[in-house]
């Protein structure tokens, strides 16, 4: 306890020094803490903006086998469906019932070809809150069942304005072509540069076109209260499925989750003879599945964070290092006088060892109360509508750290300042007293 | 009143009056026409084809027994975008409902191919050098062709005639029909088209949605006869969405020379590129 307390006080009497040596842990804590807090914020900001775009955590799709042999995908038996869901009961915040076609929209002598999605938006109200409008409100949509929310872009290149109808052509589930009319209700800011940029239908609307009845639909989305339980309650939901009706095997899917295949253009497939199944076919896959390329890149850029912050560490490092060998000589005349009044070896360079402790655990406190405070800052400014909106939540940048990767973040950095300045407390500590004394620097 | 009397009340007496002759007449008359519909109908009936056996032999004439070859020139016009050209080297054995597009201009899509087998159409591009699937209804490369354009007749097999009718086209005969899709997976599901009465061969088609609205028309102005068949050696498809969008087609260099079997297939398109 007196080592510690001497210690301390060695800290606060050379200010300076400690000052320096201190900012430079903090500046290399506050980097690695932004950043950290940053791609946290990112996946966690991503995973509900992708929810609230697909509709939920946990997706299922269906698709049946037509007369000549084509795969067709729609639900239009639901029971199977309804009855698996309400065995998970209170886990699910809510259901959406989507439809979704690659249609042409054609106006005024232009087109331009838009993914359109169509939503029960009785069942996702949350949905509109989600949407950065440009024109338009959310209540136009509500009003007319054939409204449409467009991409910014895509009703700036028709040269549309909201409130005028446009034709949308199409191919109906079984693959033939069906024009309809619609109503441009909004204009919402897409996402084009990161491919999910795509235009909204009422259901009723859009099932219309497809030539599908008002009750179907081709994707059934599941909105979970606990998002830690996805993976668990989709194996749950696919085992339930799976008792009354063929599925696709988990972990075999060809082809990603609705997202993902919807931008792929193509006709209906033909199913050989000996694979077709009778009924609805199901396929069950989450939202974790479709963000293992961004979870990737969080885990790539976290790794270059590490990089970054051990890099920066060593300097840090060095820095003591060369610091504690200087402050080695400068007092060796008091380590001559601490051994002469009876303070072991191993006193001396626990001092020294203690020292480093406080500086460097004072410091990294510094540099996570300013990353604490850079974020609560950054996350004030509101960006509003640009092409990153996707990465925002509601205009802003969201940080998320967990108390756990920062305490050792912390002891990292106070174990590596510890090893830092261990040899020169060793080798201070292994000075003879009388030469100690005996020392003018 | 005497028995006669009574007689006469209950059973008057058939006399001759004036009326019988007209019954005469009119019973004479009647027997004449109706004999005569008797006579006639059939000979009427006898001149109405058989329309769906109509669309039967439009599909036999329109399709090959054995293999075909042409060089398909697309002009493509957009209002906006202007004019764009595709020349490509096409191949065809309809009794294999199967064909293959390569695409020879412009330079920039040289190699990219479209080869329709029995489990479907194939879209390659020799840059990923990787096969997409894609559909008989989309256009190709964004003309007003369909992918299905280039593939056999099936006018039989995928439609019913709801309606037949007379008229002129030009200085044709023809026969105007309207068919109605007898599944839910054929490109249109309503056509109507012009078909000449004398040779069956199709002038003019128009392409409904299934909500029966106009999509497109299509034009054939011009025939080759080819062995037994006949293939449209020109054909306009005109947007009826975007004002001014058409696409002529002009096919060249027809041949109906035997074409290897492996030239249907995926290998095939890949060694193409290399």
């Amino acid at each position: 306890m007196q080592i510690m307390l001497i210690a301390f006080r060695n800290v606060v009497r050379q200010l300076k020094r400690s000052l320096l040596l201190g900012g430079a842990v903090a500046f290399g804590f506050f980097i690695f803490t932004l950043i950290n807090g940053f791609t946290g914020g990112l996946i966690n900001t991503v995973e509900v903006n992708v929810a609230d775009a697909a509709g939920g955590h946990i997706y299922v799709e269906g698709s049946e086998v037509s007369d000549l042999g084509s795969e067709i995908t729609v639900i239009r038996d639901t029971t199977v469906v309804e009855e698996a869901v309400a065995v998970l009961g209170n886990k699910v915040e809510t259901l959406s019932y989507r439809s979704q076609a690659n249609g042409t929209l054609i106006f005024g002598g232009n087109e331009e070809t838009e993914w359109l999605v169509g939503v029960d938006i009785t069942q996702e109200e949350s949905l509109l809150d989600s949407l950065a409008f440009v024109e338009g409100a959310p209540s136009d949509f509500l009003a007319i069942e054939t409204g449409l929310l467009l991409p910014q872009e895509t009703v700036t290149k028709l040269g549309l304005e909201v409130g005028e109808s446009v034709i949308v052509k199409a191919t109906t589930v079984n693959g033939q072509i069906n024009v309809g009319d619609f109503i441009v209700t909004g204009a919402i800011q897409g996402n084009e540069d990161f491919g999910f940029s795509y235009g909204y239908a009422r259901i009723e609307g859009l099932n219309n076109l497809l030539d599908m009845a008002p009750d179907q639909y081709q994707t059934l989305s599941l909105y979970l209260n606990d998002l830690t339980e996805i993976d668990s309650l989709t194996e749950t939901l696919f085992n339930e499925i799976g008792k009354t009706a063929p599925t696709v095997a988990r972990g075999q899917q060809e082809r990603g989750p609705d997202f993902a295949e919807w931008f792929e253009i193509g006709g209906l497939t033909t199913i050989d003879e000996e694979e077709r199944w009778g009924g609805t076919k199901f396929e069950i896959t989450n939202v974790n599945e479709a963000l293992e390329g961004l979870n990737d890149l969080v885990r790539t850029m976290n790794t270059i964070a590490l990089v970054i912050f051990l890099v920066i560490i060593v300097i840090i490092m060095v820095g003591v290092i060369n610091s504690y060998r200087m402050v080695m000589i400068e007092r060796t005349s008091e380590i001559g006088t601490m051994r002469a009044m009876g303070v072991h070896r191993a006193g001396i360079r626990n001092i020294f060892i203690w020292e480093a402790f406080f500086i460097a655990f004072s410091g990294a406190i510094v540099g996570l109360v300013f990353a604490l405070l850079a974020m609560v800052g950054i996350s004030l400014v509101n960006f509003g509508p640009n092409d990153f909106s996707f990465f925002l939540r509601q205009g802003s940048i969201n940080f998320s750290i967990t108390p756990s990767s920062t305490v050792f973040n912390l002891l990292l950095i106070c174990f590596m300042s510890v090893a830092s300045v261990l040899i020169p407390a060793t080798a201070a500590a292994r000075l003879k007293p009388a030469e100690a004394l005996r020392a003018t620097h | 009143m005497t028995r006669l009397q009574l007689i006469n009340r209950v059973r008057p007496l058939k006399k001759e009056t004036p009326l019988l002759p007209k019954i005469r007449l009119n019973f004479a008359f009647t027997a004449i026409i109706i004999t005569g519909l008797l006579v006639l109908i059939p000979l009427v009936y006898a001149q109405t084809p058989d329309f769906e056996e109509l669309l039967v032999e439009i599909d036999n004439r329109s399709n090959f027994t054995g293999d075909f070859s042409a060089t398909f020139t697309l002009e493509s016009k957009d209002p906006d975008e202007g004019t764009e050209t595709n020349q490509v080297r096409f191949f065809r054995r309809d009794d294999e409902d199967k064909f293959l597009l390569l695409i020879l201009k412009p330079e920039t899509q040289l190699g990219q191919g479209y080869l329709n087998i029995e489990d479907g159409l194939w879209f390659y591009d020799p840059e990923s050098r990787q096969f997409t699937y894609t559909s008989l209804s989309e256009s190709f490369e964004g003309s007003d062709a369909n992918n299905d354009d280039f593939g056999a007749s099936n006018l039989a097999p995928d439609y019913d005639v709801a309606l037949a009718t007379e008229d002129t086209l030009g200085n044709f005969d023809v026969w105007i029909l309207e068919l109605e899709a007898i599944n839910d997976e054929v490109t249109y599901p309503f056509l109507t088209i012009w078909v000449t009465r004398e040779q069956g061969l199709v002038l003019k088609s128009e392409e409904y949605s299934l909500t029966k609205r106009l999509l497109r028309t299509s034009f054939y102005p011009s025939y080759a006869k080819v062995g037994e068949s006949f293939i449209a050696d020109r054909m306009i498809f005109v947007d009826a969405l975007l004002e001014g969008k058409m696409t002529e087609v002009n096919i060249t260099e027809i041949t109906t020379a035997e074409i290897p079997n492996n030239v249907f297939t995926k290998a095939y398109v890949e060694r193409v590129n290399r």
